[in-house]
């Protein structure tokens, strides 16, 4: 047991020494050159900027799966990790922010992956906190009218130098507020999909 | 020159009408139903929606790349004038959650169905387009991102307004986002990615 966990602490050093190597130094300013790639949200269920499968959405009804997102290339300092996935194609009540289907924060700095259908309830037992969205708390698949354009349904992915001292009564301006200042770096993944 | 006016006037009266019954009822609640009619739609003859967007249009064509023709359809009624945003969300400025603006366009007026490529850099347009001071620059600022990192996600977002807007060219983006909030009565979005070339 003993072995077990020093072994684990092996790789977890040999992880974090990784992340130090390819930290981002480039990042965050748009112009200078990056020293080592930047954050990488992927994906094994989606393809970066194709469509989402079916499965993964409310075409699926009652039966729809969350994806499992991976990431790599964490800067150092990292505390937590929040994840927004958000529809911009839309202004609803006629306001500039568009439609949550998916927000979870304090996901743990040691996490480099949320696994498929996650369970959603408010506080996940590595303390995970998910907020309600537009409908729910926890995931909302993409559900774009079939006579509609492809909406383009983004998963950003915030690695934050502290930890957000909300609830899972949140909104999603407050953790926005809340992570002001404390973002080290991003990662996206765009997915499009209608009906 | 007489019949020229009446025929155009015919066109554009026939043009409204579509636009009258393509509005989208469903757009904007993120609501399940199926809306009846398409929602606003942009596009770009010069990329593929998802895919990469061409050399020609980024900074790897140095930093005074042409802008990508633009072109939209089902505008809503009742369209008065668009707003134009390109941002770049796989950053974050100064540990803001704030992203970088590559590009913002307002006072489109309502008639226009598209933006030509390699618009002016002009902080005024003769037709009334405001353009705003982006991260570095007035006018549009093409995609840099690194090769080294992965592929950046440039969102074009157009929003359909209600009325127009009382800025001038010295409007911040958080101004303007202010200035939009309860008159957008549409919105369409467009992305293209890119890492410069190795």
């Amino acid at each position: 047991m003993l072995k077990k966990v020093m072994a684990g602490s092996g790789i977890l050093l040999a992880v974090a020494f990784g992340a130090l190597l390819a930290q981002d130094k480039g990042k965050g300013g748009g112009g200078g050159a990056p020293k080592g790639p930047g954050l990488t949200l992927t994906s094994p269920d989606l393809v970066d900027g194709g469509v989402i499968p079916d499965k993964f959405t409310m075409k699926a009804g009652a039966a729809v799966v969350q994806p499992k997102l991976e990431w790599t290339n964490v800067p150092p300092g990292v505390v937590s990790f929040a994840l927004l996935f958000h529809d911009p194609d839309g202004a609803p009540g006629k306001k500039v922010e568009d439609v949550t289907h998916w927000m979870v924060f304090n996901i743990p700095a040691t996490a480099t992956s949320l696994q498929a259908n996650v369970s959603t309830d408010p506080k996940l037992a590595d303390g995970t906190i998910q907020i309600k969205g537009t409908r729910q708390v926890g995931y909302m698949g993409p559900g774009a009218g079939a006579a509609g354009p492809y909406h383009h349904y983004t998963f950003e992915l915030f690695a934050l130098d502290t930890k957000l001292d909300l609830g899972p009564d949140a909104a999603r301006a407050d953790v926005m507020k809340a992570m002001d200042g404390h973002v080290v770096a991003k990662g996206v993944l765009e997915g499009r999909f209608h009906q | 020159m007489k019949k020229k006016l009446i025929a155009s006037g015919a066109v554009l009266l026939a043009v409204t009408l579509g636009v009258a019954l393509a509005q989208d009822k469903g757009k904007g609640g993120g609501a399940p139903k199926a809306p009846p009619t398409p929602g606003m739609a942009l596009s770009s003859p010069d990329f593929q929606d998802g895919g990469i967007i061409p050399d020609k249009f980024t900074q790897a064509a140095g930093p005074t790349a042409p802008s990508p023709k633009l072109e939209w359809t089902n505008v809503p009624m009742g369209t008065m004038s668009f707003v134009l945003i390109m941002h770049d969300p796989d950053n974050a400025l100064n540990k803001t959650p704030d992203d970088v603006l590559h590009w913002m366009v307002f006072n489109i007026p309502g008639t226009a169905r598209g933006l030509a490529g390699g618009l002016p850099t002009d902080a005024k347009l003769p037709d009334g387009t405001i353009q705003a001071k982006g991260i570095r620059s007035v006018g549009y600022m093409g995609p840099g991102n690194a090769a080294i990192n992965p592929y950046h996600h440039y969102t074009l977002e157009l929003y359909a307004l209600d009325t127009v807007l009382t800025l001038g060219p010295d409007a911040t983006r958080a101004d303007v986002m202010m200035a939009i909030t309860g008159h957008a009565i549409g919105k369409a979005v467009l992305v293209g990615r890119f890492k410069r070339p190795q």
